[in-house]
């Protein structure tokens, strides 16, 4: 049975949404789901994070993410960052790539069971039953930093910085995806035996997700980033 | 908490390069045939280079910083040309976008198959080498304070100004510690401005980078720089701990014998962003 899929993204505060350089990717049909998180020191990094998520759900790698499946979204990010004259600055950061996350899931109905790959620090949370299940790629919320391994556009790629999992699902788990900034929060507040899935749940449109956002930056609960939400909801 | 605001362009920062322009710049780095006129105009392009391309996005330059450069020997001012000429600091879009010269260089690179390509590089040039008179530190001191002063004012938010001096020698205008102290007695809601000071020199010898003591310095000189250098920010610490320096909570940013690598390396620290929105 098709899953019910919601999701939410908000650019940091005093940005545009323009600016926003995260990106999901849903087809719920197909049980594919993908985010991705471009980082803002890198330009053209909306562009590489588009490419990465849609890339994985249009074809999602058999293994591990490696060259072979990479190469052709790097050849689709440089052909769009070419073919305009650019500044001297922006030429020499374009030459340096862009870098971005990319978490992908698939699900596979009739078996029950999930697959997920991930470079960074986004994050899959599995909760059945009011239950923290399994936390991917990153089990603590002392393993965020600044620096997590991405992917890049255009220089050397450290492929054992690629991770995958696989689990199960049964009816009416939920399946959360979520950049660095609120996968950040989720974990820290599941840590303190608290329930993240329960207030998120408690967010049912893109309005509310941004006044949440509001009210946990303005509060230090929250680090002030782009953020991205994926919510997957298996039939009871 | 301080030193923890976000660099954003509602709230930017701002860079402050003292250079010493004193006669004495003619002379050659120990080790290395380079005058240090040269390696200091040099490693300062680079690193306006550096910043320009860190705060380009796709849709352009974000300020993020404001930048100047005063260098004080025959005389002390803001030492940009071109159309930035008089400006004691600009946004660093408008910095980028003004290099005096824009020159080309071709540099041999991985081509990814295990050979070399060539490749185009752009190499701009803000600042170029000169060379003449005294050394009017406490002058440069005072000037960097005048130009801070209406900024720290006009920026209560942000994280503060960041001065790097570099220098060869001995101050001839006196004792520069009081104005120092004036500099770096400036303020944000998030910290004072930091006063980080880099000795070059001509004679050999191990250089001392990031020292929380000055034990081993070898005259009064370089211990009266080492007094008015800053104590380094948790979040610069970090960055030379990660780098490799040997660092403690009393680590100041100072840097005594520096070659042109140090010097750069110093740079590159000291200027690190922390924290860009």
């Amino acid at each position: 049975m098709t899953p019910t899929v919601a999701a939410f993204w908000a650019p940091k505060a005093g940005s545009t949404a323009e600016e926003w350089e995260d990106a999901f990717c849903c087809d719920p049909g197909q049980g594919r789901f993908s985010v991705a998180d471009g980082a803002s020191e890198s330009s053209f990094a909306a562009a590489w994070a588009r490419l990465l998520a849609e890339g994985f759900v249009a074809r999602p790698p058999d293994g591990p993410i490696q060259r072979e499946w990479l190469r052709p979204l790097q050849e689709d990010w440089a052909r769009g960052a070419e073919g305009r004259p650019l500044p001297w600055y922006a030429e020499e950061k374009a030459r340096s790539g862009a870098f971005s996350s990319l978490l992908g899931v698939c699900l596979n109905t009739a078996a029950r069971r999930w697959r997920a790959v991930a470079v960074g620090d986004s994050c899959l949370f599995v909760v059945r039953a009011g239950k923290l299940l399994s936390s991917f790629p990153l089990g603590r919320s002392v393993e965020f930093h600044n620096r997590p391994a991405l992917l890049s556009s255009a220089g050397a790629n450290v492929w054992s910085a690629v991770r995958e999992e696989e689990g199960t699902f049964a009816p009416g788990d939920v399946l959360w995806l979520m950049t660095d900034a609120l996968a950040a929060w989720f974990l820290a507040e599941a840590e303190l035996r608290r329930r993240p899935w329960a207030v998120l749940q408690r967010v049912p449109t893109q309005k509310d997700f941004e006044k949440f956002l509001e009210m946990m930056r303005a509060g230090r609960a929250m680090r002030n980033d782009d953020v991205t939400l994926v919510r997957i909801e298996v039939a009871p | 908490m301080a030193y923890e605001a976000e660099v954003s362009r509602s709230n930017p920062s701002a860079f402050l390069f003292l250079i010493d322009t004193s006669g004495s710049m003619l002379d050659p780095f120990a080790g290395n045939g380079k005058r240090k006129a040269e390696g200091v105009s040099d490693a300062i392009n680079q690193l306006l280079s550096n910043l320009s391309i860190k705060c380009s996005k796709s849709e352009g330059i974000r300020d993020y910083y404001e930048v100047g450069v005063i260098s004080y020997g025959k005389d002390v001012k803001p030492a940009f040309g071109g159309r930035l000429a008089g400006k004691a600091l600009a946004p660093i879009s408008e910095v980028a976008n003004n290099p005096a010269k824009l020159l080309e260089r071709t540099k041999k690179v991985d081509d990814g198959a295990g050979g070399l390509a060539e490749q185009k590089v752009k190499l701009p040039v803000w600042f170029e080498a000169r060379a003449a008179g005294k050394t009017p530190m406490c002058e440069a001191l005072r000037l960097a304070t005048q130009t801070l002063a209406p900024w720290a004012e006009a920026h209560p938010f942000s994280c503060p100004p960041v001065v790097v001096n570099i220098t060869d020698g001995e101050s001839t205008d006196g004792d520069p510690t009081a104005d120092a102290e004036h500099l770096t007695d400036l303020t944000t809601q998030d910290g004072n401005v930091l006063l980080f000071n880099c000795h070059i020199s001509t004679t050999k010898g191990q250089p001392i980078l990031f020292p929380d003591t000055d034990e081993g310095l070898p005259d009064q000189y370089a211990r009266m720089l080492y007094g008015m250098s800053s104590r380094l920010p948790d979040t610069i610490r970090e960055s030379a701990q990660r780098e490799g320096f040997k660092v403690s909570e009393g680590t100041r940013g100072f840097g005594f014998n520096a070659d042109l690598v140090e010097l750069i390396r110093f740079l590159d620290i000291g200027t690190r962003p922390s924290n860009m929105r």
